[in-house]
């Protein structure tokens, strides 16, 4: 599996909640027209994110964030709507997280 | 947690699958010393294991979707979850203070599976709406705040 690619490496997992970061939040952020890329360095560069992902559909981007404490979280906040090319972003707070990976179907089922 | 646990995480983030005796040599401390501070900060929930990471790209998986979803004032949270977790290939669902209650994220195979999983989150009872946001390009950018505690990759395929 390994020599296939599909397991990419072993990873130790930890607890970012131990670290402090007891915050943990996904921003869905709406771009004007043309800016998904501009906008992307921009973050990558400049904002403190753990995850980007450039989607198609409710927002342009959605971003996992972690944040240490409420200031914290408003100052990303302002930071990211003050940035041209933002149109809007929605913060979703995360209360509880139920992880499912055994439900993953790593064989093809009837339409999955 | 003091200056040699850390460095203990800094080889294990390195390489998860060294041995304790290998990390006892490198530090200059015994392979029990490692061990009992290994199992410590186990115990204490810093670290929760040694896991893989998995390219599902490799096995025919072509994408991911956040499932933004609202339910209904008298839903019953607990009941709804558990209904959630038997939708194949929804692989995180979290409960959620905004403007929707779940968010659930799916890995699909084309868009025939993921419109099936749209419509059994839509058939599940209290659910009122599902947003979907299909993901293009994942990236994780190696943030020096998170990495000194956290292994997150630049970029992967899903």
């Amino acid at each position: 599996m390994k020599k296939s690619g599909l397991i990419v490496k072993n990873v130790l997992k930890f607890n970012m909640a131990f670290y402090d970061y007891n915050i943990g939040l996904t921003i869905g952020v709406n771009l004007q027209p043309y800016q998904e890329d501009n906008i992307t360095q921009f973050i990558k560069r400049k904002v403190k994110v753990a995850g980007i992902d450039k989607t198609i559909g409710k927002y342009d981007l959605c971003l996992v964030v972690f944040a240490k404490n409420i200031n914290e979280l408003n100052e990303l906040k302002y930071q990211l709507r003050k940035q041209k090319g933002v149109k809007d972003i929605e913060v979703l707070i995360w209360s509880k997280n139920h992880f499912n990976f055994d439900n993953i179907h790593f064989l093809k089922n009837n339409g999955d | 947690m003091d200056k040699i646990d850390k460095k203990i995480l800094k080889l294990l983030k390195e390489n998860p699958k060294m041995s304790f005796l290998e990390i006892a040599k490198k530090l200059g401390i015994s392979s029990i010393t490692v061990q009992k501070r290994y199992k410590e900060m186990e115990k204490k929930d810093a670290i929760f294991g040694t896991t893989v990471m998995l390219d599902l790209s490799k096995i025919g998986f072509k994408g991911k979707a956040f499932l933004f979803i609202k339910t209904s004032k008298n839903s019953k949270m607990p009941e709804m979850i558990e209904t959630f977790r038997q939708v194949p290939n929804l692989f995180l669902i979290v409960e959620i203070v905004g403007s929707f209650d779940l968010l659930a994220l799916a890995v699909f195979r084309d868009i025939k599976s993921i419109i099936k999983i749209v419509n059994e989150i839509k058939a599940v009872p209290c659910v009122e709406k599902v947003e979907i946001a299909l993901s293009k390009e994942s990236i994780y950018p190696l943030r020096k705040e998170y990495t000194e505690i956290i292994p997150f990759e630049e970029k992967t395929n899903l």
